[in-house]
């Protein structure tokens, strides 16, 4: 009897997506097609795959493609391991600590990349705040700016509140009472993490992983401002290739290769979360 | 099961000045409660009344302010949950969705250390009892709700603990299938001799179950006692009301007369020597249950109040007569068809009664 009203409203909750939905297609959907025509374009306007054999052919991309992959997965574990303790810290506050705590994860995202950059290379920096610690306590100086290890740490900062907030909302979800129902059965809080939040948590780890690594795999402000000549990643080379060699066919073709990694990696992770979320 | 740990198990429990505030608030205040091994004890009260609290004071899942929870004579406040030996049954069942029942079952056992060889048989002999050893690899989504309760009081119970806890377990059930559910669990209670305690805010429900009922209002324990004293013999007006029917008629205390003057000037008379009841002259409540009251259409000897009959309600097995006195509505339960119940009419005249000592007087 509901049905027809329902599908009334249906349609007139698609109909409010439309903008939306345009928006979309002529500004994301449309640039990634042209992006498609213009890397598989041949001079003379016929179709070849000549920049795709340059990119997956050569020692130097192979290379930079493999270091933006661990770079990604080493910034997405990282936080993962750092954002999980954090998130049930912010799903079991209340009141003004929660907003507190919730403030100070995302008090990254509100400071200018450039902005934030520079303060880590402030602290990373030869004389920077580190090693004058370092100094004071007569340790060899170590510089951080310029190395894979620095500019994951800047990376961290940055993508650890997609990590948390996302797991942070799985486990508000998560009924109190199982909890109290493995520690009564004599599971230790660390167990009942272990055995009971944690998997009913996956959902939400999946999805930040997943906003983490994608957000890694396609970030280059960082790498472009605090890496050297030893630290070059996908993206970059990207920005390389159309600003500086203006090499537009190769660029997309470059641009196509990631994007296929990074949908290769959703999909490996979504199905892992079908296999691992039983409800 | 035929675990001879079982037998040394006898888990006696006291609870003694327990005391619990939440800011402003005190949940629970002074409470003292002795549940004997093997002992069936309802916590009654309406929601608020500190009951749920005091259970979970009582799994450690609350920490207290002041007093102390011991099991079998020794001290259980320095113990964690994890290290209580306390089962609980929770209102939501809290089964855990990603795992099946047999995993479910498994999951107390394999944190307390139970032999790999034995876990097994434990959870089968445990499915059997509550009739589950069919759905072992179903998961909680794919069962009833009558189902997922009946796993979780297995899960509960085949850790074989000193404690069993049931938080208002029968709450999401509808009627018909509590009646059966609450059978079960007393018959299951009574063959495993596992101490146990019930909170409910249902009478009938505590009644029906339990041994003894602690009837708690505002963090205070009011009144322990078996059912039937609980019923006939209630200590405070608040119990009174919240166990069973009854009606209140509020007068003055009277004596020197012995007896409850109503508001018309009616004496009614009650039994001597109440020393918890008001003093003279003061307001009081006159309270009767309403299966005790007598209706007739003609005076009968002795004191008996006139009415005038305003609704006649049949509800299967019982009718309930209500009829207006003096200043309130007494409700009147009778047999259908036993002798007395003859079909009255609205806007007729009875008069009510009843014996002296279904008359129970307490300070208004």
């Amino acid at each position: 009897m509901s049905r027809p009203r329902s599908m009334r409203q249906n349609a007139r909750g698609y109909l409010l997506t439309f903008p939306a939905f345009a928006f979309l297609v002529v500004f994301f959907v449309g640039p990634l097609i042209v992006n498609l025509f213009e890397s598989v374009k041949n001079e003379d306007g016929g179709l070849t795959y000549a920049q795709y054999v340059r990119a997956l052919g050569d020692a130097y991309y192979l290379e930079v493609l493999g270091d933006t992959i661990v770079l990604s997965l080493a910034v997405t574990i990282a936080s993962l391991v750092l954002g999980y303790p954090l998130a049930i810290a912010i799903a079991r506050s209340r009141g003004a600590l929660k907003s507190f705590l919730i403030f100070l994860v995302v008090t990254p995202l509100l400071i200018n990349v450039v902005v934030r950059t520079f303060g880590w290379m402030v602290i990373f920096g030869r004389s920077g705040f580190i090693n004058a610690i370092l100094k004071l306590l007569d340790l060899d100086t170590a510089t951080l700016t310029g190395t894979w290890t620095g500019i994951g740490i800047a990376m961290v900062q940055v993508l650890l509140p997609f990590m948390v907030l996302s797991i942070a909302s799985t486990l508000e979800g998560i009924d109190g009472e199982l909890e109290d129902a493995a520690i009564t059965l004599g599971a230790t809080p660390l167990k009942t993490i272990i055995h009971v939040i944690f998997p009913l948590s996956l959902q939400g780890v999946i999805t930040g992983t997943l906003l983490v690594f994608a957000l890694s795999m396609g970030s280059f402000v960082t790498v472009m401002l605090m890496g050297s000549n030893s630290t070059m990643v996908l993206p970059l080379l990207v920005y390389q290739q159309l600003n500086l060699a203006s090499d537009w066919p190769f660029a997309a073709a470059l641009g196509n290769i990631l994007i296929f990694v990074v949908l290769i990696a959703t999909a490996l992770q979504l199905g892992l979360a079908k296999r691992g979320v039983r409800r | 099961m035929s675990n001879p740990d079982a037998e040394s198990r006898i888990g006696h429990l006291s609870i003694r000045d327990l005391s619990k505030s939440y800011g402003q608030t005190k949940a629970l205040s002074d409470v003292n409660i002795e549940v004997q091994a093997g002992e069936f004890l309802a916590l009654l009260g309406p929601s608020g009344c500190g009951k749920t609290t005091l259970l979970r004071s009582i799994a450690g899942l609350v920490e207290i302010d002041h007093g102390e929870v011991t099991i079998d004579g020794k001290r259980l406040n320095e113990t964690p949950p994890w290290k209580r030996d306390i089962s609980v049954v929770f209102q939501s069942y809290a089964l855990f969705p990603h795992m099946n029942v047999r995993d479910n079952l498994a999951f107390g056992l394999r944190m307390k250390g139970v032999r790999k060889s034995k876990i097994d048989t434990r959870i089968n002999d445990t499915l059997k009892l509550v009739r589950m050893e069919d759905f072992k690899e179903r998961y909680p989504a794919q069962l009833s709700g009558g189902q997922q309760q009946r796993v979780a009081l297995a899960r509960a119970i085949v850790v074989q603990p000193r404690i069993l806890l049931l938080d208002e377990p029968l709450a999401a059930l509808d009627a018909k299938l509590r009646a059966s559910v609450q059978r079960e669990i007393r018959q299951l209670q009574s063959k495993l001799k596992i101490t146990t305690i019930l909170v409910t805010h249902d009478q009938s429900e505590a009644m029906s179950m339990a041994d003894r009922i602690a009837v708690m209002d505002n963090g205070h324990v009011v009144q322990i006692a078996d059912p039937t004293t609980l019923y006939r013999h209630p200590k405070t007006a608040f119990a009174a009301e919240f166990v069973g029917d009854i009606n209140r008629l509020s007068g003055k205390m009277d004596y020197s007369g012995q007896c409850v003057r109503l508001a018309d000037g009616l004496a009614v008379s009650i039994e001597a020597g109440r020393p918890e009841g008001p003093g003279d002259g003061d307001a009081a409540l006159l309270m009767v249950r309403p299966e005790a009251v007598r209706i007739s259409r003609t005076p009968v000897e002795g004191f008996c109040l006139t009415g005038v009959i305003n609704d006649v309600v049949l509800i299967g097995d019982r009718v309930n007569i209500y009829a207006t006195c003096v200043d309130t509505t007494v409700k009147v339960v009778k047999l259908t068809g036993s002798s007395d119940a003859e079909i009255f009419l609205p806007g007729e005249k009875v008069f009510l009664s009843w014996d002296q000592a279904d008359s129970l007087v307490f300070a208004a």
